[in-house]
């Protein structure tokens, strides 16, 4: 099974630590994971702003540096649901068919794919788990409140199996955080009041580290908590995940 | 302005904007607890939708149907290819009765055709009796919500209306007595007007009648009191049978309001004895939209508001915001294909959350939708030149590793050895009016890579 | 017509490739584990009316219903009834002046069907002395036998025939509002109050 890591451009370049957690946590699950070097961004970025064509380019090089992989793993959501979602504009050639099949989110590659959903050890922390819109609706990674009033998703899971670790009980169990690429610049007022309100509820209801499986949301909201001097700090589920994954003894590495 | 610029403006009142936002998310949570209640509330949505589906892709045939079993009840069909066509047959209907006010309860289509104000000029008193319509009306505002006309409005702000209006007592603002004193003022209204105009939220088909939905009876009230009942309906309007309207009658309170069903669920197949019906069916613009494959589901909407309500960005910018008849993620689907150049920043004042897609009774993709709008936005004269350039130039650095690599290392540097009032300077950068920039680490994740493993 | 004309064109022109109608099921699963009236009752008062059963072994309907009015609406002066209760005040007719319909206080009409899920009871214009007393009314009372009543909606468009249809209402409580901050005000334009009596 050959593994590629994808790391989104603006986790590249700004959060290295969340690429490294993602590498090393896979590793410790027993996989070979490759990083390929050709690889740049998903091409979102101009796609949501309406510039569509301008990201063609994009998405033939995402496709030219994963084709050979069975499985293209990245610890973001959103980046995942664009690639399955939109990379429908170009000819669906069956390497362009394999790489959108093969791309997956981080923990749902963990539990979906290695069918592992036990991690363990120990994080004495309250978690607040900020749910990113795409991963969930779009990659159906947790129920949606709109559609059933059962909580509950595969990051919340595999949080759970972590001795020490509370989820916190949030009043608005998966208000969108106001990031929304280029929205948190257009429309900036709005962009901000939704962070402030969603860490608002993390405040109140005791989250002391915030966790999500999106980085871009949780960079939106690290700002905004910087910018108040809140008390809480932000992991990607991925590190936290690392963390506490002290080895692989547990895990079987026929898996991988 | 854009939305944004609305939206700014409406942001900065924090507490107001709380309020609103709170207000909202309350209508969204009775929604939630009628939902869950109906087992099958996911198979209806779906039913709903397949319904839909399939009568666009008969509309004439049934709407062919629709008339001529409306015109064998006795029933005045009239057509209307525009706003403008649809306001002048109302006003000759209003002509030839020889009256000079009508009474009126919610429509959106006329909002849509501006129709009180072309009545107005030509001598109409036009009275809208829903309450939330009546009170913007005194405002001359028009609706900030499709369900709820005046959820921009605090009680104390109706209360200054009604004491203006009604003569209530200053400073009167307990809902339960302005509901009153406004049910006071409007039976008088009732009692006196001849001609009645109403909207329509279904139009069957196979009886040729129409179904009128209102929590306050104030369709009823007008239409069974008046000698002319004038119902204008939008041409998606129409639905084959009532075996299919059972599915809508039970979508579309749950989803609105919250409610199981709404207090009155009116069928209007013949005018009462002695009395005149007339139905105008109007395009303006829908036949457009059905052409679009990409947008023509857009026409499925049942006008329930439940995307309004759940859309984090509506509740947090109010629905003047959108300057559109209809707003909230609905309205910024519709708005685009009537007036592209004035609704171009619609389809950009979404997270593309979904919540509304979720939410939906028929299950239109409404933020696949706005995804669409953006890219024909793009291509329009309504874009940035600047954020096209920008996007162009940002997409030939994407497709080429290298020159990224180089780039993004260049921007790190430069972001750790600007000094922070400059790289936080709010006119040159929006992201920092709210929020710090991420901190640039000394080396990429690339860079990490090459070291460590390679 | 020729705005008739265009715009049917226009639909031919546009519209898509024909896609099936789905058939509708009736929902019944549960048939027999719900209590129909109880359901109903149940709902009713969620959505802001008030319900009343005929007590086991009462065997006179309409005194029992003659005496609960009294009891309900002691100072109703001008009511109406298609029930013949020997209560009523006066007569109405389609003809009827709406000056005269402005006055009522209490009207008492027989619904034919009633829906458990959502306490809506059909009224058909054939059981509204005129069309406007269900609403001009200050409090209306719909009666309803016991065999009239059905699940859901699907049931209920069942039992409505599709010819000669002239108006009908589905009513589902009293006349309310919440345009004013969201407060849900009982009494809007319609009736005050609704009360069902099953007999």
């Amino acid at each position: 099974m050959k593994i590629a890591l994808f790391v989104p451009c603006y986790v590249d370049q700004f959060y290295p630590q969340v690429g490294i957690a993602t590498l090393q946590l896979l590793e410790k699950l027993g996989c070979e994971v490759e990083f390929p070097l050709g690889q740049t961004c998903c091409g979102q970025p101009m796609a949501n702003s309406g510039c569509e064509q301008d990201s063609v380019g994009t998405y033939h090089q995402f496709v030219r540096t994963f084709a050979d992989y069975d499985h293209i793993v990245t610890p973001s959501g959103s980046c995942a649901y664009h690639v399955k979602k939109h990379f429908d504009i170009i000819e669906q050639t069956p390497a362009v068919r394999k790489v959108r099949e093969n791309t997956f989110e981080l923990i749902q590659f963990i539990t979906d794919v290695l069918k592992v959903t036990h991690i363990g050890g120990t994080f004495a922390h309250q978690v607040g788990l900020h749910l990113s819109c795409h991963g969930q609706r779009g990659l159906h990674l947790a129920n949606a409140s709109e559609i059933t009033p059962e909580r509950g998703g595969q990051v919340s899971q595999i949080l759970s199996t972590i001795g020490g670790l509370t989820l916190t009980n949030l009043t608005r169990n998966d208000e969108c955080c106001g990031f929304g690429g280029s929205f948190c610049v257009t429309e900036e007022a709005v962009s901000a009041r939704m962070g402030i309100d969603r860490l608002g509820d993390h405040l109140r209801n005791g989250t002391e580290i915030l966790t999500g499986g999106d980085v871009s949301c949780l960079m939106h909201m690290e700002g905004i908590i910087r910018r108040q001097r809140w008390p809480i700090k932000v992991m990607h589920v991925a590190e936290i995940l690392n963390q506490t994954l002290q080895s692989t003894t547990t895990i079987p590495k026929t898996l991988c | 302005m854009s939305h944004s610029d609305l939206a700014e403006k409406f942001n900065t009142d924090f507490d107001k904007t709380t309020w609103h936002d709170e207000s909202l998310w309350f209508v969204r949570q009775k929604r939630d607890r009628a939902v869950f209640q109906v087992e099958e509330f996911q198979e209806l949505r779906e039913l709903g939708s397949q319904i839909k589906d399939h009568t666009l892709s008969k509309l004439d045939y049934y709407l062919e149907q629709f008339e001529a079993n409306a015109q064998a009840n006795g029933v005045v069909v009239h057509w209307a290819a525009d706003a403008h066509e649809h306001n002048q047959i109302v006003l000759d209907i209003i002509k030839k009765s020889g009256e000079s006010c009508l009474v009126k309860s919610k429509s959106m289509l006329t909002e849509e055709c501006h129709l009180n104000p072309f009545l107005e000029k030509n001598g109409v008193e036009v009275v809208d009796t829903d309450l939330g319509e009546r009170i913007i009306q005194f405002l001359d505002q028009p609706p900030s919500h499709i369900v709820m006309p005046a959820i921009h409005l605090k009680k104390e702000e109706i209360g200054e209306v009604f004491h203006k209006h009604l003569g209530t007592a200053k400073g009167m603002s307990d809902p339960q007595q302005l509901t009153e004193a406004a049910r006071q003022h409007l039976r008088q209204k009732f009692m006196a007007a001849k001609v009645a105009l109403s909207g329509v939220n279904f139009a069957v088909a196979e009886t040729g009648g129409i179904v009128v939905c209102t929590n306050e009876g104030n369709a009823d009230l007008g239409i069974d009191l008046a000698n002319v009942h004038i119902a204008s309906m939008g041409i998606e309007k129409v639905i084959p049978t009532l075996e299919h309207l059972a599915v809508f009658t039970r979508l579309l309170a749950r989803s609105a309001i919250g409610q199981p069903i709404t207090s009155y669920t009116s069928h209007f197949t013949k005018p009462r004895q002695g009395t005149q019906m007339h139905v105008v069916i109007v395009d303006n613009g829908r036949t457009a939209q059905l052409g679009r494959p990409d947008f023509r589901a857009s026409l499925k909407c049942i006008r329930c508001g439940a995307c309004m309500n759940t859309c984090p960005v509506y509740r947090r910018s109010g629905g003047h915001s959108y300057d559109a008849t209809v707003p909230g993620p609905i309205g910024a689907i519709l708005s685009p294909n009537i007036d592209l150049k004035k609704h171009s920043s619609l389809p950009f004042a979404s997270t593309l959350c979904g919540s509304c897609s979720d939410v939906c009774p028929v299950k239109i993709d409404i933020h696949v939708q706005l995804y669409k709008w953006r890219q024909i936005v793009s291509k329009s004269g309504d874009y940035s030149a600047s954020k096209r350039l920008a996007m162009n130039v940002l997409g030939r650095v994407l497709e080429r590793p290298q020159i990224y690599g180089r780039i993004g290392k260049v921007a790190r540097r430069m972001l750790q050895i600007t000094p922070h009032a400059l790289s936080h300077a709010a006119a040159l950068n929006p992201w920092a009016k709210a929020r710090e920039l991420p901190q640039p680490p000394a080396e990429s994740f690339k860079e990490w890579y090459g070291k460590n493993r390679k | 017509m020729l705005s008739r004309q265009k715009i049917l064109g226009q639909i031919r022109a546009n519209k898509p490739p024909e896609l099936p109608s789905p058939i509708v099921p009736f929902f019944n699963e549960n048939e027999g584990k719900i209590n129909a009236v109880e359901k109903f009752g149940e709902v009713l008062r969620f959505v802001g009316g008030s319900f009343y059963e005929l007590p086991a072994g009462e065997t006179n309907p309409n005194a029992w219903l003659v005496r609960e009015l009294k009891r309900l609406f002691p100072a109703a002066k001008s009511v109406v009834s298609s029930l013949s209760l020997g209560m009523e005040t006066q007569t109405i007719t389609p003809e009827t002046d709406t000056s005269v319909l402005e006055g009522i206080d209490l009207a008492v009409l027989y619904g034919e069907i009633a829906v458990a899920e959502n306490a809506a009871i059909w009224l058909p214009e054939a059981q509204m002395p005129h069309r406007a007393v269900p609403f001009i009314t200050q409090y209306l009372v719909l009666v309803v036998k016991k065999e009239s009543f059905v699940r859901n909606m699907h049931e209920a468009y069942q039992l409505i025939p599709k010819q000669n249809q002239t108006y009908g209402v589905f009513i589902s409580g009293p006349s309310k509002t919440a345009d004013i901050e969201q407060s849900l005000v009982i009494g809007a334009h319609g009736a005050r109050g609704l009360t069902v009596f099953v007999v």
